[in-house]
């Protein structure tokens, strides 16, 4: 059942991506994983973003440069990210800022409130939640799909203008 | 016994330490112009709300409480607890979903016309899929009465307000409820018992057998249809009263959905009996403010009312609702008046939202009433 569900999201994260062989057993090992880690939070994000980096330091790395972590924070690519983190750099990645109170703070815990209030996430999720790599692709997904379609309605509506 | 209490609170911490608290609040402010005949005023009321929830496996913890200040020709204020429950929910091997709740929580009826309010007491539930069942017990005697709207007849449950936190009118609450879908297709049958004692040598007491249906028909139609009937019973309801005879709530609600820009359009019909004389007025549990813009609470009780109700999603932001009633006298349905109200909400973000309320009340006699309110709501 468990090696089905990788097969399944694997299948789905490759759709999304062109990756290598290298880059598909990382990937296995993510989705692999109950709870995953900033650098591979960061490798997953990395690849989204079209990066070449195939190494997880130097994709946390990148991320820090772009500003898409939390700067209050003292962040390896080793130490466990939780659900709050995680959401902080999604909101950061795709660029949404839907809550009065993320635009003011900037801060994590508002990011994961952000998609609480979105459905991206449960409602029952607790902000110090580790993150699957399971779920840490399927948020991705959402997010991925919501910013298509803000994109898709913010066109059509341009074409009515 | 100080060393007990210390120990109790350094374990209760570090439990809480021990997995994520998660915690949020609601700040609340409303401003509002209500206007009759005679009088023009201007209110206000700040409400902020805290609230948080500790999980652990198949247990929750979850509490809430708020502070509410208003002004309406004069200062009130109060705080309160509105939820404080330990809850436990599994599904067992056989299926079978068991849901425990126990502490302060809020308990309502298949319509919400009959109860719609907080208890503290213990709620079991289980959910067998062809069957679910209900059974809960609790006591109204600690919930505040300045944000409570029990019913009390009696001179004994009289309501206090005023202080910041004023014990409400003491009744034990027992009630079971059965719920079924299978015995018609997309319809929920249900059958709700409710009993409402006086533990004061049971002086004035209350029983409501309700049965509901509910369902879709045709896929863009919803309905909902419940009748309850009550009796009052002791001694209060004997010495001021002939006889005990059986009072009757029957609430009707039809909703099409278009499938445009979320819209819906909603019959709504109620009727409760109610006469002066006899010992037929329903009484429900608690009361449910039927028309927005009336000056007082315009309730369930020894009403006919009917409604339409539309509402419009003109951006995924934006909510308009419009809703018209016309009221009718329970006892030989004649025109008591007429009320209207609008409704436009707009979510700013999605923590934040401004909303704008106009509604008028136009009573066959007496004055007429009018309601313009404002309300920014920011969840933190």
């Amino acid at each position: 059942m468990n090696k089905k569900l990788i097969f399944l999201s694997l299948f789905c994260f490759i759709s999304a991506f062109t990756l290598t062989a290298q880059s598909a057993e990382k990937i296995e090992q993510i989705v692999g994983a109950d709870s995953i880690t900033w650098g591979q939070a960061s490798y997953l994000f990395a690849s989204y973003l079209d990066s070449e980096t195939d190494d997880v330091s130097k994709s946390l790395d990148l991320l820090k440069e772009q500003g898409l972590v939390p700067s209050k924070k003292e962040i390896s690519a080793d130490s466990k990210i939780t659900i709050e983190e995680y959401s902080f750099v999604i909101a950061k990645v795709f660029n949404i800022k839907t809550s009065l109170w993320y635009t003011i703070t900037n801060s994590p815990y508002y990011a994961f409130k952000m998609l609480k209030n979105m459905y991206i996430l449960d409602s029952k999720e607790v902000s110090q939640n580790p993150v699957s790599g399971r779920q840490a692709i399927r948020l991705i997904q959402a997010a991925s799909k919501l910013q298509e379609q803000n994109t898709a309605n913010d066109s059509a509506s341009g074409d009515l203008q | 016994m100080k060393k007990i209490f210390l120990l109790t609170i350094i374990i209760s911490l570090a439990c809480f330490s021990a997995s994520a608290f998660d915690f949020g609040g609601v700040f609340t402010n409303k401003t509002w112009l209500s206007k009759s005949t005679s009088d023009v005023g201007i209110s206000q009321s700040d409400k902020i709300i805290l609230f948080g929830q500790q999980r652990w496996s198949n247990f929750s913890f979850s509490i809430e409480g708020f502070y509410n200040f208003s002004y309406e020709n004069e200062i009130n204020q109060y705080v309160d607890l509105s939820l404080l429950k330990l809850n436990f929910d599994k599904t067992l091997e056989s299926g079978t979903r068991l849901v425990v709740d126990a502490g302060r929580f809020k308990e309502f009826d298949f319509s919400s016309f009959i109860i719609d309010e907080n208890i503290d007491g213990v709620r079991v539930y289980s959910d067998f899929g062809k069957l679910s069942f209900t059974a809960l017990a609790g006591y109204t005697g600690l919930l505040n009465s300045n944000s409570v709207d029990l019913v009390a007849t009696s001179d004994k449950k009289e309501v206090k307000t005023g202080d910041i936190y004023n014990l409400a009118g003491d009744y034990i609450l027992a009630g079971l409820k059965l719920d079924t879908s299978t015995l018609l297709v997309n319809q929920k049958i249900a059958l709700n018992l409710y009993g409402l004692l006086d533990p004061d040598q049971f002086y004035e007491n209350r029983s409501y057998a309700e049965l509901g249906l509910k369902g879709s028909i045709f896929g863009k139609v919803n309905y909902s249809v419940s009748s309850c009937l009550g009796l009052n019973f002791g001694d209060y309801y004997t010495d001021n009263f002939e006889k005990s005879v059986l009072s009757n709530l029957t609430a009707l609600n039809v909703s099409y959905f278009p499938r445009f820009k979320d819209m819906s359009i909603s019959l709504n019909a109620l009727y409760s009996t109610g006469d002066e004389k006899a010992n037929n007025q329903f009484l429900p549990i608690s009361l449910v403010s039927l028309v927005p813009a009336c000056e007082f609470t315009f309730s369930q009780s020894a009403v006919a009312i009917a409604g339409l109700v539309t509402s419009i999603k003109p951006t995924d932001n934006m909510l308009a609702v419009l809703q018209g009633q016309v009221i009718l006298s329970s006892a030989d349905f004649s025109y008591t008046g007429f009320a209207y109200n609008a409704m436009y909400a707009w979510n700013i973000f999605n923590d934040l939202q401004v909303s704008v309320n106009m509604g008028q009340h136009l009573p066959k006699e007496g004055d007429a009433n009018m309601k313009l309110s404002l309300t920014v709501s920011t969840a933190f």
